[in-house]
C-alpha cells in the first residue's frame, strides 16, 4: 500500500484483518473530496449521506463475518451515464440536467450488490462524446497530475477521481478510447472488455455498435476484481454475450513467461508517431515482457486511418440517431463540442454508414488473421503526456487518428496502464490487447509488468499532500 | 451521398435536409470539418470491399478467435 491510499485489494485484505473500516476508508475519501474537488471537479453529485450509511452497513456486516467479497464497503464513483435509481443522471448535459431515472443500470445494481459504497456521480464529456467544454452547467474535470492539463476523456471525472484517490475504482465507458485515454493521461488502470462482456442496460448510449462499458481503477488487479462484479449476460442488452465469466484473478500471478506478444510499432512509429517519452515507455515494457520469459514479435494491421474512417463513421452516424430528437428539438441545450460533432454525423448518408460496416467485417478479419498465433498486441495508449486542458483542438477527433478506436471496431478487449512519468511529472502509457473474451490473459500481462515496476508507488503530488 | 468534394451548396441543403439550425459562422467551420471528414469517408470505399461482402452492423465473436 503507498501511504493512504489503499488499492481495493488492499483495502479488502485490512477489511478482513480489522486493520482499516469501511466507515474509515469512506469517510477519508469523502475528506479528500472535500479538500480536492473544488479544483479537480471530477463528481457531478456527492452523495455523502447514502455513502455513509451504505460504509456503516458494510461494515456491520463484515463484522458479522458476512462478507461479500473483495469490493464490499470499497468507496467507488460513477460515470454519469451509468443510470441511478432516484439519483441524478445527466451525461453532464443540459439536456438532462434534471433526468432522475426510475431504475438502475445493470452494472449499478450489480455493483451494489458487491457491496461497493457509492460516493458519487462522475464528470464525463457531455453525453461521452462533446468535451472538454466549458459552456456546460458544470466545469470538466481535471488532471489530478497537474489541473491545467487534460484528463482525456470522456470518462473524465472517472480518471481524475481515481488518480487523485478520492475513490478506489469506478466505471467509464469506451466508444472510442473513452476509458484507455483517461487511464493512460491520468496514471491509472483501464479495461475496455470485449464487446459483449458488460452489460450497457441502463448506460446512457453514444453508439451502440462501440459502446463499452469498463472499470477504472490504480491498479490491473482492481480493473479484474471491479470487472468480475460486472460481467456476464444480461437480457436487457441486445449485444450481451452468453460468454462463460472466468475468475479474472485466477492467472494474476502467473507471469509473462510464454506469451506471445505482438508488438504494433507500426501504429505508433509510423501511422501516428508518438513522443519519445512514450516510445522509452513502451520499449522498456517490451524488454521487460522479453526478460520475463514472453515470445516478441512485430506486427502489422491495416492502417490507423482506415480504422478511424470506419470507427468515426459509425460513431457519427450511430450518434446523431441517438441524438436527433435533441437535436432537432432542443438543439441550444447542448454544448458547443457536442453540437458541432453531431450535426456532422446527420450529413452522412446510409451508404456510407453500410460501407463502413462492411469495412469493418473487414478489417475485423484482418486483425483476426494477425493475432493467430499471438496472446497480446502491444501499442501506445495515447501519443504523448496530457495536453493543457485549453489547448485541446475541437477537431482533433477528426484530424488525428488515435490508438483505441481500432479496438472498439473489433470488439477486442483492451487495457490501458501506466508506463512511467514524462515531461512535468504527466503519466505516460501503453496498450495491451487481448483476443475476445481473453481479460485473464490481459490482466495477467498488464500485473506481471506493473508488479514489476514501481509507477504504482507516485501519487498525484496535489493528492498527496492532501 | 457523401461524395468527396461536396460544395458548400450542397453541404448547406444537407443541413437544411437535416432540419438542424445552425448559424452562418457555425456552417462555415463545419464544413471545414466535413472536407476532413470526407477524405476519411472516401477510404472506406478504397480499396473496393468484394460485392458479396456482407456489413457488422452486429459483432458476433467467439471465444479466442
Amino acid at each position: 500500500m503507498s501511504g493512504d491510499f489503499p488499492t481495493i485489494a488492499e483495502a479488502a485484505a485490512l477489511f478482513a484483518a480489522r486493520k482499516l473500516s469501511p466507515v474509515e476508508l469512506t469517510r477519508a475519501c469523502l475528506d479528500r473530496i472535500a479538500r480536492l474537488d473544488g479544483t479537480l471537479h471530477s463528481f457531478l453529485h456527492l452523495l455523502p449521506d447514502q455513502a455513509m450509511a451504505a460504509a456503516r452497513a458494510a461494515e456491520a456486516a463484515i463484522l458479522r463475518g458476512e462478507s461479500r467479497g473483495p469490493l464490499h464497503g470499497i468507496p467507488i464513483g460513477l460515470k454519469d451515464i451509468y443510470e441511478t435509481k432516484g439519483i441524478p443522471t445527466t451525461a453532464h448535459s443540459r439536456q438532462l440536467e434534471h433526468h432522475v431515472p426510475a431504475e438502475d443500470a445493470t452494472c449499478t445494481r450489480r455493483l451494489a450488490e458487491a457491496g461497493t459504497v457509492l460516493l458519487g456521480k462522475l464528470a464525463t464529456h457531455e453525453f461521452a462524446f462533446g468535451g472538454p467544454s466549458f459552456d456546460l452547467p458544470w466545469p470538466p474535470a481535471r488532471n489530478p497530475w497537474n489541473p491545467d492539463h487534460f484528463t482525456g476523456g470522456s470518462s473524465s471525472g472517472t480518471g481524475a477521481a481515481v488518480a487523485a484517490g478520492m475513490v478506489l475504482g469506478g466505471m467509464g465507458s469506451d466508444t472510442g478510447g473513452s476509458i484507455r485515454l483517461p487511464a493512460a493521461l491520468c496514471g491509472i488502470a483501464g479495461i475496455k472488455p470485449s464487446y459483449g462482456l458488460v452489460s450497457r442496460a441502463g448506460i446512457l448510449p453514444l453508439a451502440w455498435s462501440l459502446d463499452h462499458a469498463g472499470p477504472m481503477a490504480w491498479t490491473v488487479e482492481d480493473c479484474a476484481i471491479l470487472l468480475q462484479a460486472v460481467a456476464g449476460h444480461d437480457p436487457r442488452d441486445p449485444a450481451s454475450a452468453r460468454a462463460p465469466v472466468p475468475d479474472f484473478r485466477a492467472d494474476l500471478d502467473r507471469g509473462a513467461r510464454g506469451l506471445r506478444i505482438g508488438v504494433l510499432r507500426q501504429f505508433h512509429e509510423r501511422d501516428n508517431p508518438v513522443n519519445d517519452a512514450t516510445r522509452r515507455g513502451i520499449e522498456e515494457a517490451v524488454a521487460f515482457y522479453r526478460r520475463d520469459g514472453a515470445e516478441i514479435s512485430e506486427v502489422a494491421l491495416p492502417p490507423l486511418n482506415d480504422w478511424r474512417a470506419c470507427a468515426l463513421v459509425i460513431l457519427l452516424a450511430e450518434g446523431y440517431a441517438v441524438h436527433e430528437r435533441f437535436m432537432r428539438t432542443s438543439i441550444e441545450k447542448y454544448g458547443e463540442l457536442l453540437r458541432d460533432r453531431l450535426v456532422l454525423g446527420a450529413l452522412i448518408s446510409g451508404a456510407d454508414y453500410v460501407q463502413a460496416q462492411r469495412r469493418r467485417r473487414v478489417l475485423c478479419a484482418e486483425l483476426a488473421a494477425a493475432m493467430q498465433g499471438l496472446d497480446l498486441l502491444l501499442t501506445a495508449s495515447v501519443p504523448a503526456e496530457a495536453p493543457r486542458i485549453d489547448r485541446v483542438p475541437k477537431w482533433g477527433i477528426i484530424e488525428q487518428p488515435n490508438f483505441t478506436s481500432a479496438f472498439n471496431v473489433a470488439g477486442y478487449p483492451a487495457l490501458s496502464l501506466c508506463t512511467g512519468y514524462g515531461e512535468g511529472g504527466l503519466p505516460l502509457a501503453m496498450q495491451l490487447i487481448a483476443k475476445p473474451f481473453d481479460e485473464p490473459t490481459l490482466f495477467r500481462a498488464g500485473h506481471a509488468y506493473e508488479r514489476a515496476m514501481n509507477w504504482r508507488d507516485r501519487r498525484p503530488p496535489l493528492a498527496a499532500r492532501a | 451521398m457523401a461524395a468527396p468534394g461536396l460544395s458548400r451548396a450542397e453541404f448547406d441543403a444537407l443541413l437544411r435536409r437535416a432540419g438542424l439550425t445552425t448559424s452562418e459562422t457555425q456552417r462555415a467551420e463545419l464544413y471545414a470539418a466535413w472536407e476532413t471528414l470526407e477524405t476519411l469517408i472516401a477510404r472506406l470505399r478504397t480499396p473496393l470491399i468484394a460485392l458479396e461482402d456482407e456489413p457488422a452492423p452486429i459483432i458476433d465473436l467467439e471465444p479466442g478467435r
